[in-house]
């Protein structure tokens, strides 16, 4: 038993240092041989919990868009919270949101453009096109004066517009 | 090992004492009911989720899933597939699966078993998580049970991959250092079952987990140390006050704000940004020195306890404390010594 044991230990230090030492010479030889087992059990060790901190607040805000050219607005998968409030429970959205807001991650955008013509198509709405734009509050820099939130900085960029599959 | 040579029977003997030296089995045990409790907690918050993020109309839907997420190609198992693809042939052929079935697992073995579930279905299996975890709390079957605890995280995982964060990830990793040790030889439901039946009690476990989540609690905190340090704006001393100003992650703007603008505020969230990263680089050597040990462990409950309550980033530091339990001195007292 304690020949296993001392396998498995083996093989996890194995997949420890492979993934933890991915960005230098001496990772991705042994990475090679264990990405498998990290990604299958999801177990890789990079750990850059806010490594380079936010300096903004990020969201995505969808807007509808009709036959007629119409647009209507469509709730956000992940909207800010009220800064007046208290956030009591971690979103799992949210993480969802920052994941895909990245420039390249579109194929999640995609993901939410499909469950938002689903949604729509359900409730009797036939969307032609969802476009989709990223907000983006610009967090003062420190000894700035106190201002509310509400009249931060805010820059909107339309990242793509989707059609909706009919 | 006597015909080994004596620098490698010395390095068996201190690998030996090193992973397998028996310490208290409550140690396992308290180690189980804390994470247990913490995995239904976690759990419980999925809940409300399902709809949209586990659903098969929801964010997560096969498309998705099929074209962007895979196990990372080739895998270690692959040198078997001949052999395996015997064995599915063989039962394919006497109709106890069909293909379809065998070629979905296959080819996305992370998604065969939680595909094209109903709502009522998600419902029913979240409930038989619950009912999982708190089979796990109690200690019920434990030697199985926690196998089955491990496959209920990685299958959660891979059907909604884009929505967890490295404290999910911390909570796999315990659970699966967790696998590695009989955590329901005492205080369990298994060990009031075997003193009924009169069968002897185990009262010592081997170190291993320990050690294993010792390790891993460093290389977190030096990775992430190392990483923060290399960033400008924790060499400035402004990150703390700016992962207060993210919206999407303050607990409570409305409460923070007023002082983060004011010379003390902009002097404390400074000072919490170097204690963070001093903590952080300096948390392995100040564990590994007994001296400081217990300081070390005290100022990352401390820390940890301030980012629950000033931001909302979910498990990560419930399950870093979990962690320090290993810290803890487990070692068996001495016995059979004469009363004096």
């Amino acid at each position: 038993m304690r020949v296993l044991l001392s396998l498995v230990v083996c093989g996890f230090l194995l997949v420890m240092w492979g993934s933890a030492m991915r960005y230098t010479p001496f990772g991705p030889p042994v990475r090679e041989l264990t990405r498998p087992i990290e990604r299958s059990l999801g177990i890789h060790q990079t750990w850059p919990m806010f490594g380079s901190p936010p300096r903004t607040t990020v969201w995505l805000e969808p807007k509808g868009i009709l036959d007629d050219g119409e647009r209507i607005r469509l709730e956000p998968l992940h909207p800010i919270p009220d800064p007046n409030g208290v956030i009591r429970r971690y979103h799992r959205r949210h993480k969802f949101t920052r994941n895909a807001v990245a420039e390249k991650r579109d194929y999640l955008r995609a993901a939410m453009v499909r469950r938002y013509c689903r949604e729509a198509k359900a409730s009797g709405v036939d969307l032609r096109k969802i476009q989709m734009d990223r907000v983006t509050l610009v967090t003062p820099p420190p000894y700035s004066e106190y201002t509310p939130r509400s009249t931060w900085r805010a820059e909107v960029k339309t990242l793509e517009t989707w059609n909706c599959r009919r | 090992m006597s015909g080994l040579p004596p620098w490698l029977r010395d390095w068996l003997t201190w690998w030996d004492t090193f992973w397998f030296a028996p310490v208290d089995a409550r140690s396992v045990a308290a180690m189980r009911i804390s994470l247990s409790l913490l995995l239904l907690w976690w759990w419980v918050w999925l809940y409300p989720e399902l709809p949209l993020l586990f659903s098969e109309s929801g964010l997560h839907d096969a498309y998705l899933l099929r074209k962007h997420w895979s196990l990372g190609g080739d895998s270690l198992l692959s040198p078997l597939y001949p052999a395996l693809a015997y064995v599915l042939d063989g039962i394919v052929a006497i109709g106890l699966l069909s293909p379809e079935f065998i070629h979905g697992v296959i080819d996305h073995p992370h998604l065969a078993l939680t595909q094209g579930w109903t709502l009522e279905q998600l419902q029913w299996g979240h409930l038989g998580g619950v009912v999982l975890l708190l089979a796990y709390l109690l200690g019920f079957g434990t030697d199985v049970v926690k196998f089955l605890v491990l496959g209920l995280l990685v299958v959660t995982y891979h059907r909604a991959p884009w929505i967890w964060n490295g404290g999910d990830r911390l909570m796999r990793i315990w659970v699966l250092f967790m696998c590695l040790t009989p955590s329901g030889a005492v205080w369990s439901v298994d060990a009031w079952i075997k003193e009924r039946l009169g069968w002897a009690r185990r009262t010592t476990v081997p170190v291993l987990v320990h050690r294993l989540v010792q390790w891993q609690l460093i290389v977190l905190y030096t990775w992430t140390g190392i990483d923060k340090a290399m960033d400008h704006f924790w060499q400035y001393g402004t990150a703390v006050w700016f992962a207060l100003g993210d919206g999407g992650y303050a607990r409570a703007p409305w409460l923070t704000d007023p002082m983060l603008h004011t010379s003390l505020g902009v002097w404390v969230t400074g000072a919490l940004t170097y204690y963070t990263l001093v903590f952080e680089i300096g948390f392995g050597p100040g564990v590994l020195w007994k001296k400081t040990r217990n300081l070390t462990l005290a100022a990352g409950v401390a820390l940890h306890t301030g980012i629950f309550f000033l931001l909302s980033v979910g498990m990560f530091g419930p399950a870093s404390v979990w962690g320090y339990q290993s810290y803890l001195d487990w070692s068996m007292p001495k016995r059979d010594e004469p009363n004096s």
